[in-house]
């Protein structure tokens, strides 16, 4: 451990011993299981967050913790919910019907068969059981996948001509509009409006007007689906209006990943701010 | 200076951003808040329920604790309006660390109003398999789910006397921090037991969910501390995801400032380099 290192241990370490004494000094947390489970708490919270400063030994004992502490309640969950209260008391009670008994025979042990792959020369065994779950598995997800993921989402997509505004025809208008333009544009081996940043301003304009007018989103989607669909579309060259469809394509990917980056990033601010309030609040009882 | 200026220590950016939340807690500014349709939709739904006889709403809770303050609150405020509308309300888990916090959501709201165990609530716990559970319940509720996480029977309950399928639910509600939502929630139980359902779920997966509010599969879809803040209004009962709305957005703005700034150098940057390359290209 590097100097810097020890003197970044120490500190984190020093922040929670002071704070927390403090907060045991005037009364705010006492020795029971409450206060105990909150020193506890903001503890490891600090220990965790000390790896934004840099890698410690602090931020090891916490995710080791964490780990430990996971694994060990994900395991106790299953034990007392799942081979307890499902398989070890209905089978040794002595109401059970046979029928009940065959049931959570089988399975067991076409689990305990997948189990046999850690013992050499009975290895063979689980492959029973995973043809079991592989053709299961395959059975009743592939068609489910396909009328939920597929043709559920491909109506939505084609539907809304039927029932589109009248800026859904003037959005979809422009498209077609700007297609051609493009085509000829890519033919004529100029860029002018589709490269560099000009084109995915003219899309975020568009978007942010559809969002204030509150209408048009049903061309836009439709356009949308198209234009990445022909982007994914490897077989033909993507030059003249293939490129400029594809163009497009890149554009609303571009949104897509916009958007999906600032959701994470709420996401993540979320999750501290909810630690926050517990350092703050629960910890040194300053909210 | 100016590539200084470009490769900015992270610690500083996290310093910035944990002070302006900090800040933004300590001084609160309140901030309007506007629900939207989506999360609107899911509490319409729930009140659309509100008298009918023998009413009953399914939560999952499939997700754990590094999810909470984004879907705890939403989980509270929801198993509140059940039982403020005299709903009942069933609790499950997909994953085994909801069951912690799908016993702490109905142990607290129960004991705020005054409800019954057994009568107008329950939590049956976790079990796995996922889909196969699912399955297992749109077949035959009582065998999936023969008992409650408390061990008493589900035949013998008031509140799940009656439901024998998935489809008896007139409203389920996932509150997610996975993939259980679509991979398994839409695909296995929305089109096959024509269930009512809506979905509750972290920032990071609210895009990949709005496909499913277009074709209908989802009837509306609570996103996030922002989404949980905008249930939190309609149910009037701020708790800590309006409280957290001040310090979301103190620290957004953060964020923005850094990239805005990130550009403006690196703009900057790119303008000297050309000036140079030109001037040494010319022998100036």
């Amino acid at each position: 451990m590097h100097r810097s290192g020890n003197v970044g241990t120490l500190a984190f370490a020093a922040l929670f011993v002071v704070l927390s004494a403090w907060q045991i000094a005037v009364r705010n947390l006492g020795f029971n299981s409450e206060g105990l489970g909150i020193l506890a708490a903001a503890g490891i919270t600090i220990f965790i967050f000390s790896f934004l400063y840099e890698d410690n030994p602090l931020f090891k004992i916490g995710e080791n913790l964490y780990v430990g502490i996971a694994a060990g309640y994900g395991t106790v969950q299953v034990w007392y919910l799942v081979f307890l209260g499902d398989l070890i008391e209905p089978l040794t009670s002595p109401h059970a019907a046979a029928a009940d008994v065959w049931l959570r025979a089988v399975p067991t042990v076409l689990g305990l068969m997948l189990v046999a792959r850690l013992i050499p020369g009975l290895g063979w065994m689980s492959r029973l059981s995973f043809a079991f779950v592989v053709g299961f598995g395959a059975g009743v997800s592939i068609p489910s996948y396909i009328a939920s993921q597929l043709l559920e989402q491909i109506y939505p997509t084609l539907a809304p001509p039927m029932h589109w505004d009248r800026w859904d025809v003037v959005l979809l208008s422009i498209a077609l509009v700007l297609l051609i333009i493009g085509a000829i544009a890519l033919r004529n081996q100029t860029t002018v409006m589709l490269g560099g940043w000009v084109g995915p301003l003219v899309l975020a304009a568009v978007l942010t007007f559809s969002f204030f007018i509150g209408g048009g989103s049903a061309a836009l989607v439709l356009v949308g689906v198209v234009a990445v669909l022909v982007y994914f579309f490897f077989s033909v060259e993507h030059a003249g209006a293939v490129g400029a469809v594809s163009r497009i394509g890149i554009w609303f990917l571009m949104v897509a990943f916009g958007a999906s980056f600032g959701f994470t990033i709420m996401a993540r601010i979320s999750l501290l701010i909810g630690r926050m309030q517990f350092l703050l609040g629960d910890w040194l009882r300053l909210l | 200076m100016i590539n200084r200026l470009l490769n900015i220590d992270r610690r500083i950016v996290f310093l910035f951003i944990a002070l302006s939340v900090a800040a933004a807690m300590l001084w609160p500014v309140p901030l309007p808040i506007r629900p939207s349709p989506n999360v609107v939709d899911v509490y319409r739904a729930i009140n659309a329920i509100k008298g009918k006889p023998n009413a009953k709403v399914l939560l999952s809770f499939d997700y754990g604790a590094s999810s909470a303050p984004e879907l705890q609150p939403v989980a509270v405020n929801v198993i509140r309006q059940c039982m403020q509308n005299n709903v009942g309300v069933v609790g499950m888990a997909l994953w085994p660390d909801g069951v912690g916090l799908g016993r702490a959501a109905f142990d607290s709201v129960a004991r705020e109003l005054g409800k019954a165990r057994g009568k107008d609530w329950t939590f049956l716990g976790y079990k796995p398999g996922g889909a196969t559970l699912i399955l297992n319940m749109g077949q035959n509720f009582k065998t999936a789910w023969p008992t409650d996480y408390y061990g008493t029977s589900t035949a013998a309950m008031g509140v799940t006397a009656d439901v024998s399928k998935l489809g008896d639910f007139d409203f389920v509600l996932t509150l997610a921090a996975g993939k259980t939502i679509d991979g398994i929630w839409v695909t296995y139980a929305v089109d096959r037991y024509k269930i009512k359902l809506g979905g509750a779920v972290t920032a990071v997966m609210s895009p990949d969910m709005f496909p499913y509010l277009q074709s209908g599969q989802l009837v509306g879809l609570v996103s996030g501390l922002a989404g949980a803040a905008e249930y939190e209004y309609l149910m009037k009962s701020p708790g800590s995801a309006i409280r957290g709305m001040g310090p979301q957005s103190a620290a957004h703005v953060v964020i923005i400032l850094f990239i805005a700034f990130g550009n403006i150098m690196y703009f900057v940057a790119r303008r000297r380099a050309r000036a140079d390359g030109l001037s040494r290209m010319t022998g100036g």
